[in-house]
């Protein structure tokens, strides 16, 4: 493990093994709170600052360290910091994830052999390995080298000897965050955890350069969650994949804080456009997504997206010409050298950033600058229109920076109503802002060993008999309410906990009951704070 | 989709007692592994929650008054038998049972499924129609049967009967039926419960020659298997003609299992139902439906079992289908050499059903 490896990881385990402090400045009844939210986009992260009702931002371009200068503006005496990053879904997006390499550790039953290589070795569905792996067949399989590895073995998350087996080797070969596991991704379904860990192992390392980069400047923070709930960074470093779809729920928690009307909101962002629907004020939960062709265990705010966006490159030399899929550089009104659709609206009479430059620039394509630009606009519009025209909407709500001077267009297009709300523009900051903490608890109990482990904290519960079902939700429930309270929510806030995962299973040795293992995941269930409530 | 699994959560709740062989963990360790390997949201196969059986279905196999019987114990406790014991709540899971069996045969019959394997419990094969045995209580798979011929979805329906044990309860009350053809495989009657099951037991009146038992000692596994279905189970089925090809899917013939002397293994039970699948693409418009009967090898091959018959059904893969290797020490002490008697087995059996069936001429 390289040294900026090593250094992660161990605050990430000296961070784990005492309680986060998230909650630094609430000292007397009287102060008022202050809540930030930071939402990193593909193109600018914006940092949110709400106090008292009053909403106050900066926009700072995602070059380097973008949070790190945001949050020096905004956040330095925050009573919570709350993150939603889209930096690992544009990572995948791009495909800039490198090229993974995929050691299964399947043993008996359906062939997998087509999701990646094979290895000896079996953890049975009680936990028990009854089958070891081969070294020399481990070696030779991991000599073939790639970016990064995703290490699945079937049930580890009952046992992941097997796969910190592999994982040991595999430190010859690869640094420590360039490795996911499998055991980290909870819930049964080894096809679906196959997925969700090779798509962590092309997001790990931005995810773990992130949270380095904002743990600089503020000791804890919370990040943002695909379902609208809210982990401390540490948490999410083991399943990075858990904040990867972040952004539809921070625009559906955002928009419905700026409007307070249900509806489909279009967030029209410099990559990607998303789409999400909001129903009684909150977002759809899909059970699990399919992301990129892998069918994975992540449970997120129902949503979809298409590759296009404000910076998105143009094609001209197609015909007809072609937005995105892929974001090369700013808008040339933002200094960077390609014509995007930014451009085109200052082509148009807007003004965005330095507009000259645009119009200057498309005089150079085209003779005709302003039917070309128009061009560009309409299929712009266009595609967003056939997507959102996929859930009939009788309104939509249009964030993003480029919401305000695409709503009219939209609107009409589809003939509905259309809504682009004050602060639009950083209307995903504001969700992450506005958040209740919907803190998730991860807790496996183990009678067996009189083992408690909640959000990777071990407790000794000392060794007892089963559990009821029933007594494990109810003790995860408390324990989650416990948790958010002492981090400052509101009692308000944490009446209303979900069950999101439950798995029990007896461990049975020798025709006798030895033992219980549960996992069981509750949260908090996502919305808008009580101390923010409009 | 081409595969249903009639699956509903009480049948885990069925239990007599928590030692008791035929308790929750059999299907609760199955659903853990095919939930692990993903089954459930293959396109291939769909769960489908079963329905109640109705009375009247049922007393197109048992007695009123029996019937009568199990609901006044499932109210005060009672004992049907010493492995057969009722208690509070147990005649809503029995029924339930039955349904799952009549909701897969009508799946498969209204086209929604090409096949279908009902997971049910309790099991029911030992059942008479006047008294249950054996952990049974209604015959899950004559009350399926009867449903089907008597609501003229089929005529004739060729039984399997894998399970380890004899199925005399369904044997008996198809004895003199000639339009259901009932072949069980299973350990020599000497050896092992109900202690019936020979070879001359082969039907009587109109049923003459449509029952046909097929005995096999200790030890047997794959191999022996494959020979019975390549020259008893698949010639008579091709000359019966059914409309349907249904199996008494018991498990306890693993190599595992805790009650019983047999030796089959995962990949043997995937390959027994590839051939039966075969053949009703070839006979009946591929309709199959099986049920889940005995099989108590609850801390070892069960899960695999189960895998390896529904990916067969569904028409996946089978060649990684098998046990860990842990189990090989099991399997080899277990297996014998039975060649030799199994094939004497099999001449006596051609000899006495030569006047019902051409094959054996």
């Amino acid at each position: 493990m390289d040294g900026e490896d090593k250094e992660i990881k161990d605050w990430v385990t000296r961070q784990g093994s005492k309680k986060p402090k998230i909650f630094m400045g609430r000292t007397g009844k009287f102060k008022k709170m202050k809540f930030v939210g930071i939402d990193v986009g593909g193109t600018n992260t914006d940092a949110v600052e709400i106090e008292d009702g009053e909403i106050s931002y900066v926009k700072t371009p995602n070059e380097t360290e973008s949070v790190v200068k945001s949050l020096k503006k905004i956040g330095r005496d925050a009573d919570r910091i709350v993150v939603s990053s889209s930096l690992p879904l544009n990572v995948l997006h791009e495909r800039k994830g490198g090229a993974t390499k995929i050691i299964l550790i399947p043993g008996p039953g359906l062939d997998f052999s087509y999701l990646g290589s094979t290895v000896k070795g079996y953890v049975n569905h009680r936990g028990d390995i009854v089958e070891e792996i081969d070294p020399d067949e481990l070696r030779e399989e991991l000599s073939d080298k790639k970016d990064n590895l995703a290490i699945i073995g079937k049930f580890s998350n009952r046992n992941p000897s097997l796969e910190k087996e592999v994982y040991e080797e595999a430190l010859n070969l690869y640094k420590d965050s360039e490795i996911a596991l499998g055991e980290d991704v909870q819930g049964l379904g080894f096809p679906r955890r196959v997925g969700t860990t090779i798509l962590n192992a092309k997001i790990k390392r931005s995810v773990y350069s992130l949270t380095k980069e904002i743990r600089a400047v503020s000791s804890s923070f919370f990040y943002f969650k695909g379902d609208g709930g809210i982990i401390p960074d540490f948490v999410a470093l083991e399943n990075p994949m858990e904040l990867v779809n972040s952004s539809p729920a921070t625009a559906a928690l955002g928009s419905y804080y700026l409007t307070g009307e249900d509806g489909l909101v279009v967030d029209i962002g410099g990559t990607t456009t998303d789409f999400v629907e909001i129903v009684n004020g909150r977002p759809r939960i899909s059970e699990y997504i399919t992301l990129f062709g892998h069918e994975t265990l992540v449970r997120s705010a129902e949503a979809w997206a298409i590759p296009v966006g404000g910076d998105s490159f143009i094609r001209f030399s197609e015909d007809p010409l072609r937005i995105g899929p892929e974001r090369r550089e700013n808008a040339v009104a933002f200094g960077g050298r390609y014509l995007t659709p930014t451009d085109a609206l200052n082509c148009l009479g807007e003004e965005i950033g330095d507009y000259k430059k645009s119009i200057e620039a498309m005089k150079e394509v085209s003779n005709d600058s302003k039917s070309l630009s128009d061009d560009v606009i309409d299929a712009f519009v266009e595609s967003i229109c056939r997507e959102s025209s996929k859930v009939n909407p009788s309104k939509i709500i249009c964030t993003g920076y480029l919401g305000r001077y695409l709503a009219p267009m939209i609107g009409r297009r589809l003939g509905c109503r259309y809504i682009t709300p004050e602060h639009a523009e950083v209307a995903n900051a504001v969700g992450a802002a506005v958040s209740r903490i919907s803190l998730a608890l991860y807790m496996r109990i183990d009678t067996d060993r009189g083992k408690m482990v909640c959000n990777g904290e071990v407790e000794d519960i000392g060794k007892r008999g089963s559990f009821d079902p029933e007594e494990i939700v109810s003790i995860a429930r408390e324990k989650v309410r416990e948790l958010a309270m002492e981090e400052g929510a509101t009692e308000e806030d944490v009446e209303d906990v979900c069950l999101t995962y439950f798995d029990s299973y007896d461990v049975i040795r020798g025709g006798y009951r030895n033992g219980q293992i549960s996992n069981c995941i509750v949260q908090i269930s996502p919305g808008i704070s009580s101390e923010v409530a409009r | 989709m081409r595969t249903g699994i009639i699956y509903h959560e009480a049948y885990l709740k069925h239990e007599q007692s928590p030692t008791h062989p035929e308790r929750r963990e059999r299907l609760a360790y199955t659903l853990d592994q095919l939930r692990e390997e993903g089954i459930f949201e293959d396109p291939r196969i769909g769960i489908i929650p079963p329905r109640e059986a109705l009375l009247d279905e049922i007393l197109l196999v048992h007695e009123r008054g029996y019937i009568d019987l199990l609901k006044r114990m499932a109210v005060s406790g009672g004992s049907i038998d010493l492995d057969t014991r009722v208690s509070a709540g147990m005649y809503e899971q029995m029924v339930l049972a039955a349904g799952g069996a009549l909701t897969a045969a009508e799946k498969v019959f209204n086209g929604k499924v090409r096949n279908a394997f009902a997971l049910i419990r309790p099991p029911g094969h030992h059942a008479k129609p006047g008294i249950g045995a054996g952990f049974c209580y209604l015959n899950n798979m004559a009350i399926m049967v009867k449903n089907v011929i008597e609501k003229d979805m089929a005529e004739r329906v060729a039984i399997l009967d894998w399970d380890a044990h004899h199925g005399d309860g369904t044997q008996e009350i198809f004895y003199n039926d000639p339009n259901v053809l009932y072949i069980s495989i299973h350990q020599d009657g000497r050896t092992l419960y109900p202690g019936s099951g020979f070879v001359d037991e082969i039907g009587l009146g109109r049923g003459e020659g449509y029952n046909i038992c097929v005995p096999i000692p200790p030890g047997s596994s794959d191999d022996t298997y494959r020979l019975i279905l390549n020259e008893i189970y698949i010639p008579v089925v091709e000359e019966f003609k059914p409309d349907l090809i249904a199996i008494s899917a018991g498990q306890d013939n693993h190599f595992t299992d805790p009650l019983t002397s047999l030796a089959l293994t995962a990949q043997g039970y995937a390959q027994m139902m590839r051939e039966a699948v075969k053949l009703s693409e070839k006979l009946c418009g591929e309709r199959l439906v099986t049920l889940l009967e005995g099989g108590y090898s609850v801390e070892g091959g069960l899960p695999y079992v189960n895998l390896g018959i529904i990916a067969a059904m569904a028409g996946m893969s089978i060649d990684k289908i098998r046990e860990p290797e842990v189990y090989k020490e099991v399997l080899n002490r277990r297996r014998r050499n039975v060649r030799g008697r199994v094939e004497r087995t099999l001449d006596e059996l051609r000899h006495i059903l030569r006047d019902y069936w051409d094959c054996f001429r």
